[in-house]
């Protein structure tokens, strides 16, 4: 499904429906995903480790971006600190190539621009608001493709260790509370998410991390 | 009964509407998160750019045994970069708008006052996107913020050696998603609300403290995964450091400007367009964040 929406979507949308084919929205900056190894999420409803994508964005003034808006120095410093840099045009991408697209949008001081956003986002506009919706089993396919292309490096069982001691923190704050009948059903999903945890880190990833290292 | 004198019917004796004097302002975010950052001084030296240097103090030393050369230890270095950027704002004000205009509507001087205001929220934005670049998460993806969600994020600072007090920033959602989980806890732990001398202290838009940990919304705080979630952040002071280059003390003097409240860098120059009858109002204002120590903060990654 998300290959189809990337080849339907033009790098610069104008399908937004604003004043003048314009997103009544404010510009924004693009950006470039990266990641760091401990950048993992568990998704309680697909039962699933997906890794988390941090963000370089071209925001002037923050991380080294200057004057010019290079993003150069503010990923330099994600390299620096070991992270993996997702350049939108990195052919290794092969269909999610250029994951970022822009809306022609203005802003209430009539301040024109382009919005950026993955091409896991839709807008609608609502008024003046406007109200996205995301495509979230189109973004963890993107996420998956990142995993099985080797883009982003197996979830190592340390940080597995550090998410499940968290997960586990959690049970016992939540025990102290048992006798509340809300609670007892939120231990109940937490011990169940804390199982769950290991095992599909041994179906995802199992016997993977060791041949990384 | 004939001929009443009524509102209704003296049309030409009156207008539809009058506008009031008062200028009200629309919804906007007033949070002022300076306190929660560490403060470099800009000093002017031939680059946009200051080099922090940073070094680990506190190596442990060694006990080799008598009459034993223990060897060097090297210094732990790193370093971050803070890099100013031009940012303006105009305000371009016709002569006829002024002329027309009852005070206090379209009023150079309350434009000017108000330029603060757009340079508080630019280095706020600047701030909140660094929140998307942070390594260390907690939250779960798709779930309202709860209570845990805190915890996690006090926990894993702990576990990162970061140095309380933290703060905390939401998403406005995220931090109403936190209010609906208190209230479930019990407990001696309350959340406490902002009085008057705590705003004074910590900035506009301060929410109150929870177990040690100062609260904020920001509307500014960044999407993440696809726009899914929000990426607010806990971080300690020592997480990102600022500045604001001086333009007042750069060019103030060679510059028609209005005087900044509380000393602060931003530069208003008026510029006057006598052949169009305009007068523009020119804010100038060159700030810098970066993320010191990216372990001395977490994003908190909810449902947005």
């Amino acid at each position: 499904m998300a290959v189809t929406q990337v080849a339907n979507r033009s790098q610069e949308d104008s399908t937004a429906t604003g004043p003048e084919g314009y997103l009544p929205i404010a510009p924004n900056k693009p950006f470039t995903y990266f990641h760091a190894d401990q950048g993992w999420m568990w998704d309680p409803k697909g039962k699933r480790w997906v890794p988390y994508l941090n963000k370089v964005i071209g925001v002037r003034g923050a991380n080294g971006v200057g004057s010019n808006g290079s993003t150069a120095p503010a990923v330099a410093v994600a390299m620096q600190r070991g992270h993996r840099i997702i350049q939108p045009q990195d052919k290794m991408l092969g269909p999610y190539k250029n994951y970022l697209y822009s809306f022609p949008c203005i802003s209430r001081g009539g301040l024109k621009g382009k919005h950026w956003v993955t091409a896991y986002e839709t807008p609608t506009v609502r008024g003046r608001a406007v109200r996205w919706k995301t495509d979230t089993k189109g973004y963890y396919e993107f996420l998956a493709y990142l995993v099985t292309k080797g883009i982003v490096s197996p979830m190592g069982e340390d940080i597995l260790e550090e998410k499940l001691e968290l997960a586990q923190d959690r049970i016992e704050r939540l025990a102290k509370h048992g006798a509340n009948p809300v609670y007892q059903k939120k231990i109940k999903a937490a011990e169940k998410s804390f199982t769950d945890m290991r095992k599909a880190w041994e179906k995802q990833f199992g016997g993977v991390e060791g041949d990384d290292a | 009964m004939a001929n009443e004198i009524l509102y209704s019917s003296i049309g030409d004796l009156t207008v539809a509407e009058l506008l009031h004097k008062e200028l009200q302002l629309l919804l906007h975010d007033p949070t002022d998160l300076r306190s929660t950052m560490t403060e470099v001084s800009f000093t002017p030296s031939g680059s946009t750019a200051l080099k922090i240097g940073q070094i680990k103090p506190d190596d442990v030393m060694t006990a080799p045994g008598e009459d034993t050369d223990p060897g060097n230890t090297a210094l732990t270095d790193d370093s971050y970069l803070l890099t100013i950027a031009q940012y303006r704002l105009i305000r371009a004000v016709s002569d006829l708008a002024q002329v027309v205009g009852i005070d206090g509507t379209v009023d150079i001087a309350k434009l000017a006052s108000l330029m603060k205001m757009s340079a508080d929220r630019t280095l706020m934005t600047i701030l909140t996107s660094l929140f998307a670049s942070l390594s260390n998460t907690v939250g779960t993806t798709t779930v309202n913020l709860d209570v845990d969600d805190i915890y996690d994020a006090m926990f894993q600072l702990t576990a990162s050696l970061a140095q309380p007090p933290f703060n905390c920033v939401l998403y406005p959602v995220q931090f109403t998603d936190f209010q609906g989980s208190l209230r479930g806890e019990t407990g001696a732990t309350q959340f406490t609300g902002p009085t008057n001398d705590m705003l004074a202290l910590k900035g506009t838009g301060f929410k109150g403290s929870w177990n040690g940990v100062d609260f904020w919304a920001d509307n500014s705080v960044p999407t993440a995964n696809a726009g899914a979630d929000s990426a607010g952040a806990m971080y300690s002071q020592a997480c990102f450091a600022y500045t604001e280059a001086d333009i007042v003390a750069a060019l103030g003097q060679h510059t028609m400007r209005f005087e900044a409240p509380d000393g602060l860098k931003i530069l208003v120059e008026e510029e006057r367009d006598g052949r169009k009858g305009r007068t523009d109002l020119i804010g100038h204002y060159y700030p810098a964040v970066s993320e010191a120590l990216d372990g001395a903060g977490v994003a908190i990654l909810t449902d947005r």
